[in-house]
């Protein structure tokens, strides 16, 4: 099963979307701002990173654009979860290179985990 | 149609402004001016036939007025097309903050409703609790938006009775303790001796002490140190609350007690805010017979402070 860093600073999001995942067999780690995700990501190496956009200390864009640059993490599919839905937003995640872009009040719980789980190495 | 012809009620119906602002009835002004100008100037001009130059003074005055007049209507157009902006800025951003609770109560129901998680006690009463706490998030939120248009209203009762500031902000200091831990700064709380009540609506005057604490833990960054002090100084107290963190912009400082207003450099930091806080928090402290404050430097910290008359037995 696969192992996945989750960045979102929400506890009660992080808490439940954890569980889940961890329900579905996944290994998670966690984080609650951008730059301790970011730090995560480079040391975990994980199967996918599962990003939000309003973060602190370093939000979600600086966070995927720093995953894509650097050479180790650029190949981790990152499915960006957040609640911004503005066209301007998906198109600047897009164009940074996420590889799905969520809007979290229109998913279950179990549709985000089936999100996740396309997107991992080993489905495509 | 003839509704139409009422020009103050269609002010005040459609535009929510006074007449004095309102592009209806400035314009109808407008139209009068230029009409009389316009005569004014025919008068002027076959009173003084031998001498142009009076004539062009009277047409130069006239167009200066026209003119005013016209900037004047410009002016109220670009208030309510500000006002109109400020509108989708606002649904927008409590669109959002509704979002996220409703999403994490979403969530924990779908949690719940996992075998692998709800078998789970620790898991189930944490779940619990994460509902629990997301359906008084929402509460709140739509309380706030209520006292807001109250306030817009003019119709906000306030219930003053004498109230112990010093107890309610050491337990308020107490209940941002954790959201201070996670970032590792320390709050300290320094209250002058025997603090006397104040007289103030207790409900209300949390919401003002929650605020300023929570924005002071909010925008603080690691390691930050806030400084909670309760000052009593003749017939008055003193709440301060000093902190280290993000700072306002200089050029944003005069916007900071206005409705849906949130300094530009929040947004990395913390996504949480309806920009809402300090517009009450100004008008519970002011409608208290009190003031209300602040000094900010960008990237050095905040202060923000507020005064209230303690409480005498002449106060109720």
């Amino acid at each position: 099963m696969a192992t996945i860093v989750l960045i979102e600073d929400e506890t009660a999001l992080q808490r439940t979307l954890a569980a889940a995942l961890k329900d579905a067999g996944h290994t998670v780690v966690t984080a609650s701002d951008g730059a301790a995700g970011l730090a995560l990501a480079r040391e975990h190496k994980p199967d996918a990173v599962i990003l939000d956009l309003i973060l602190p200390k370093m939000d979600g864009f600086s966070v995927l654009e720093a995953l894509k640059k650097d050479k180790t993490t650029a190949h981790i599919p990152v499915v960006v979860l957040t609640n911004l839905e503005g066209p301007e937003d998906v198109e600047r995640v897009v164009g940074l290179g996420a590889t799905t872009y969520l809007v979290k009040a229109n998913y279950d719980l179990s549709d985000v985990v089936n999100k996740v789980e396309e997107v991992l190495p080993r489905a495509q | 149609m003839l509704h139409k012809l009422n020009v103050r009620a269609v002010c005040r119906e459609e535009f929510n402004v006074s007449v004095w602002r309102c592009p209806t009835f400035l314009f109808i002004v407008m139209g009068v001016a230029t009409i009389t100008g316009a005569v004014a100037s025919s008068l002027f001009a076959t009173q003084y036939a031998d001498d142009p130059g009076v004539a062009a003074l009277a047409s130069l005055v006239v167009a200066a007025i026209i003119f005013t007049l016209g900037h004047i209507v410009i002016q109220s157009l670009t208030r309510i097309l500000e006002a109109s902006r400020m509108k989708s800025k606002f649904l927008n951003i409590i669109s959002h903050q509704l979002l996220t609770p409703l999403t994490a109560m979403k969530w924990s129901l779908n949690a719940l409703e996992t075998d692998g998680i709800a078998s789970d006690p620790k898991e189930r009463e944490d779940i619990y609790r994460i509902f629990k706490e997301n359906n008084l998030r929402m509460v709140n939120i739509i309380n706030t938006l209520l006292d807001i248009s109250r306030i817009d209203v003019g119709k906000v009762q306030l219930r003053p009775e004498p109230f112990d500031i010093a107890a309610y902000t050491k337990t308020a200091i107490a209940m941002h303790a954790d959201d201070c831990a996670k970032k590792t700064c320390t709050m300290t709380f320094a209250p002058d001796d025997d603090i006397p009540p104040v007289f103030a609506d207790p409900a209300r005057l949390r919401i003002v002490i929650d605020n300023l604490i929570d924005n002071a833990v909010k925008y603080s960054r690691e390691n930050a140190a806030i400084v909670v002090a309760l000052k009593k100084d003749g017939g008055t107290v003193t709440f301060a609350v000093t902190d280290t963190g993000i700072g306002i912009p200089q050029h944003e400082h005069r916007h900071i007690f206005s409705k849906f207003s949130r300094a530009s450099n929040v947004f990395p930091v913390e996504g949480k805010g309806l920009g809402m806080g300090l517009f009450l928090a100004k008008f519970i402290i002011e409608a208290s017979g009190g003031t209300i404050n602040f000094e900010s430097r960008e990237g050095v910290g905040s202060k923000f402070w507020f005064s209230l008359p303690a409480y005498t037995r002449s106060s109720s």
